[in-house]
């Protein structure tokens, strides 16, 4: 925090601000938040697969999904979170609060949409709601940092200084699974995933896997975005792909794996035709894993 | 200092030295990651454009009013996906057919089974059982 004294003054002073002007921060944070959840979630929250699964999902899989949000979105606040948090404190509520956004949020929209009727069993509806709530809430989450004044993309080196290597690395890695969980679930629900899969023949599948592994590689080291990372010149080249690509491709790979059971689509079907689904969908995973590296 | 320069371009550097975890990580994903290719490769080189190889069979029959529900599984042993496979279900007593029944299943992987059932109107005992599948296409 100390070395953070050439940062913008509004957030530099959100310390000592007087209740009002607090008050007006957080009303500020709530109307991100929806605009993170609304620009996020609306093409989730427009597609038919995702309504259906609302009221066939496996219930316990839901649960599952509804459970792992929760450690995640504090991930998200603590790492990237709206405001410079303080503790956990800070981050547990920040995370509290984009859930309920995201619920909110589903429920103004699948009520526009006509997607929820008050004559629809209980269960339906919060099925529907509870499904749409876990993406709305991490766009609501990313919405609050990203749509912001900017300035959360510097901290973390500073903040880590005492031990950059391991704790940067921890973190690094789970930039990558928000940036792949964000496009595996506005794209595992639909059917074009399996169906790809279907169509490809393992040839294909292998120029996915190597295809996907080059652009992730390439998108964080090679074409110098903004925010891109360099390889120091007297390290060799794979050293970043051993040691950031392929543990990112494999993130990538797990969540697309973990996307496609919660949503049942890989009940009753064998093995080859499960990795093909995978590596399909691990497909947009990489590379919103790698675009995360950059933008957050 | 070095972290100046880092930081001020809002980039990172990937040193030469760095933490043994990262590196235990980064084999482990190799090794996975080759593996998966590995796998991928042995079905390219091996599994020759099969076409799917479809078989049906009865899993459980309950009765539902006065008909019966059969649920039943199809089965694709081959290395192709069907798509849109139609089953067709009928109730015979010697060569009349006393009920058809039908059911159409978007895919049928390769080697994977899907389950589904069908609803009758004629009781257990009116006649021999039969399920087959019909047709599918290409997905």
């Amino acid at each position: 925090m100390s070395t953070d004294g050439a940062q913008t003054p509004s957030e530099q002073g959100s310390e000592d601000l007087n209740p009002r002007d607090q008050q007006t921060e957080f009303v500020v944070g709530l109307g991100r938040g929806i605009g993170g959840a609304l620009l996020f979630a609306l093409p989730m929250q427009m597609t038919m697969e995702m309504w259906q699964l609302g009221f066939y999902i496996d219930r316990s899989r839901l649960f599952l999904l509804l459970i792992v949000a929760i450690p995640l979105l504090i991930g998200i606040a603590h790492r990237i979170g709206f405001e410079k948090t303080i503790g956990w404190k800070d981050d547990i509520r920040d995370s509290i609060i984009a859930y309920g956004i995201g619920i909110v949020t589903s429920i103004v929209l699948l009520s526009l949409f006509r997607i929820l009727t008050p004559d629809m069993p209980a269960s339906e509806i919060i099925g529907k709601i509870a499904l749409q709530a876990v993406p709305a809430s991490i766009g609501a989450m990313l919405g609050r940092s990203q749509l912001g004044n900017g300035g959360a993309d510097d901290d973390d080196e500073d903040s880590d200084g005492a031990a950059p290597d391991d704790k940067g690395y921890g973190s690094e890695l789970f930039l990558m699974a928000v940036g792949a969980l964000y496009l595996n679930l506005n794209m595992a629900p639909t059917e074009e995933m399996i169906l790809i899969s279907y169509k490809m023949t393992p040839w294909h599948a292998l120029a996915t896997i190597l295809l996907s592994i080059t652009l992730m590689h390439g998108f964080v080291y090679a074409v110098s975005f903004k925010g891109g990372h360099e390889i120091s010149g007297d390290t060799p080249g794979w050293h970043a792909l051993i040691r950031f690509t392929l543990p990112g491709y494999i993130i990538a790979l797990a969540i697309s794996l973990y996307a496609l059971w919660t949503f049942g689509r890989l009940d009753g079907v064998g093995l080859t035709p499960s990795i093909m689904a995978m590596i399909v969908l691990g497909f947009p995973g990489a590379l919103g894993a790698a675009a995360a590296r950059l933008i957050l | 200092m070095a972290e100046d320069a880092k930081t001020s371009k809002k980039s990172k550097t990937v040193d030469q030295d760095a933490h043994w975890v990262q590196w235990l990580t980064g084999a482990i994903c190799a090794v996975l990651v080759s593996g998966m290719i590995g796998w991928i490769g042995y079905e390219a080189v091996i599994g020759q454009e099969g076409q799917p190889e479809l078989s049906t069979r009865i899993v459980h029959q309950d009765r539902v009013g006065d008909g019966q529900r059969v649920v039943f599984l199809i089965e694709n042993a081959g290395a192709r996906t069907a798509a849109a496979v139609v089953v067709q279900g009928q109730i015979r007593n010697g060569e009349a057919v006393l009920e058809t029944s039908e059911v159409t299943f978007d895919y049928v992987p390769a080697h994977s089974s899907v389950s589904g059932a069908m609803l009758f109107q004629s009781p257990r005992d009116a006649g021999r059982l039969q399920i087959r599948p019909t047709g599918y296409s290409d997905p």
